[in-house]
């Protein structure tokens, strides 16, 4: 990976040498050197956020300061091949997920090889999941591209089955002059939901235990030589049940089924950057609702996002996303039918209009700000059993600011 | 490729566990003195006044 960057670096430096070199000076190493051996960094954000019309926060529509993102990491260089790095996250985003403490990811890095044009790591422990455009970065504030990401890839409702898995994964990047670069991820593991992110998307009524079996992820990466072009193509199987409570539980035992595809483009220009994801998800859900049930909807979604560079320190953003949960049911008209008018019909989709933007106020130091203009409550939690009585609008808003600090 | 998507990579790299970004050093100084202790690193830089303990690839645009 390291070479692979340095190689990266070398054709940059040779275009860019004479403007940047008196001013700024970059060191890359093969070895890391015994001073180096351990690295420490972290990131603290602090944000307000306001919701009209919509759960996605909270339930009563206030100003909240719930918006918080904290984490502390280390890394340490155990000899040429070995590597041991864990991160622990504090999260805080009201209804969004769970809130609290949590490591976020503790693994040993192993370089199995690595020569000019290919490089192979294996990591095993806790991982994040390296196979969407922003999987690995969601949590870290001023690596995504927006406050809230587009819900329908990155379903703050699912996250602690998204955000990454302990197993393994694999990481095989080769450079080659004529074709480009390449990426290939693999990965294999569980991961472990806690009974608040159950419940939030399940239902305060669901008594039992969600439990991941396994999840399965591949992705390919290409990067054409000397394009500001990137593609990527990404696939995930997994599994996960529900083992109902004793008494009274609403639901019954469940096994589901999860598959999720995804296509995603990247163009990083000197000031404009468009990216995109296509995706296609299956669920297929045997029993939970009671013992006969079986389906498995398809659900479709994109988004196109652009970011424009006015100087060094503005970027602003505009993004247009779309979702639906059951491509035979676009509008959400046979949810309405079949629950009886309970679940109105903008809960089966999601649209997202956004705009914002960053202020870098120093290098490590930057303010953000956004607008939302929403459509459907397909993305709101709980997921299994909605809360029309709550989201009870079809368009609602939201608008949220943040600061963070780097290190 | 900009500086912009090398700050990118590094903190894709720093921040997911995926790997270790470069050293930073503040001036050309440093950075000469950091290639000079550190085995297997390479610099790059515009002047260069003393050549002693490293190995120098000159680079024309």
């Amino acid at each position: 990976m390291l070479l692979k960057l340095k190689t990266k670096v070398v054709s940059v430096y040779i275009k860019i040498l004479f403007i940047l070199v008196s001013t700024f000076c970059m060191l890359s190493t093969n070895t890391m050197a015994s001073e180096q051996d351990f690295l420490l960094h972290g990131f603290i954000s602090q944000g307000l956020i306001d919701v009209d019309g919509s759960n996605f926060v909270n339930d009563d529509g206030d100003v909240s300061a719930e918006l918080t993102e904290l984490g502390l990491n280390g890394s340490y260089q155990l000899n040429s091949a070995f590597r041991l790095a864990g991160q622990v996250v504090y999260l805080d985003g009201g209804n969004r997920y769970a809130k609290g403490l949590r490591i976020d990811y503790a693994l040993l890095d192993w370089s199995v090889y690595d020569d000019s044009s290919w490089q192979a790591s294996i990591y095993l422990g806790r991982f994040k999941n390296n196979h969407w455009l922003y999987s690995s970065s969601r949590d870290i504030p001023f690596a995504r591209p927006s406050i809230t990401l587009p819900q329908s890839v990155y379903f703050d409702g699912f996250r602690d089955f998204a955000v990454g898995s302990d197993g393994v994964a694999i990481k095989i990047s080769h450079s080659d002059d004529d074709y480009g670069d390449f990426d290939f991820n693999l990965s294999y593991g569980a991961s472990i939901v806690s009974d608040q992110q159950a419940e939030m998307i399940l239902s305060k009524l669901a008594q039992g235990k969600v439990k991941q079996d396994y999840s399965a992820q591949a992705s390919i990466y290409w990067q054409p030589a000397f394009s500001s072009w990137r593609f990527g193509v990404s696939l995930l199987d997994s599994i996960f049940n529900y083992n109902a409570g004793d008494n009274l539980d609403l639901f019954v035992d469940g096994d589901f089924s999860f598959q999720f595809y995804t296509v995603n483009a990247l163009y990083e220009g000197e000031n404009w950057e468009f990216s995109g994801e296509i995706h296609q998800t299956r669920l297929t859900t045997e029993g939970f609702y009671n013992p006969e049930y079986d389906k498995a909807p398809v659900g479709q979604g994109f988004y196109l996002q652009s970011r424009y560079k006015v100087n060094n320190k503005l970027t602003l953003l505009a993004r247009y996303e779309r979702f639906y949960n059951d491509k035979n049911d676009k509008n959400g008209k046979k949810l309405e039918e079949s629950t009886g008018g309970f679940v109105p019909a903008y809960f089966g989709y999601h649209r997202d209009t956004a705009v914002g933007m960053s202020y870098d106020l120093s290098s490590n130091f930057s303010l953000r700000l956004e607008y939302h203009w929403f459509q459907g409550a397909g993305r709101l939690t709980p997921v299994v059993l909605p809360n029309p009585q709550v989201n009870d609008s079809k368009n609602w808003q939201l608008w949220a600011v943040q600061l963070m600090y780097w290190f | 490729m900009y500086p912009y998507q090398l700050d990118r990579i590094w903190n894709k790299l720093t921040y997911s566990g995926l790997g270790v970004a470069p050293v930073m050093v503040v001036s050309p100084e440093a950075l000469i003195d950091a290639v000079r202790k550190t085995p297997g690193a390479i610099g790059y830089f515009g002047k260069l006044n003393d050549e002693k303990g490293i190995y120098v690839i000159e680079i024309k645009d």
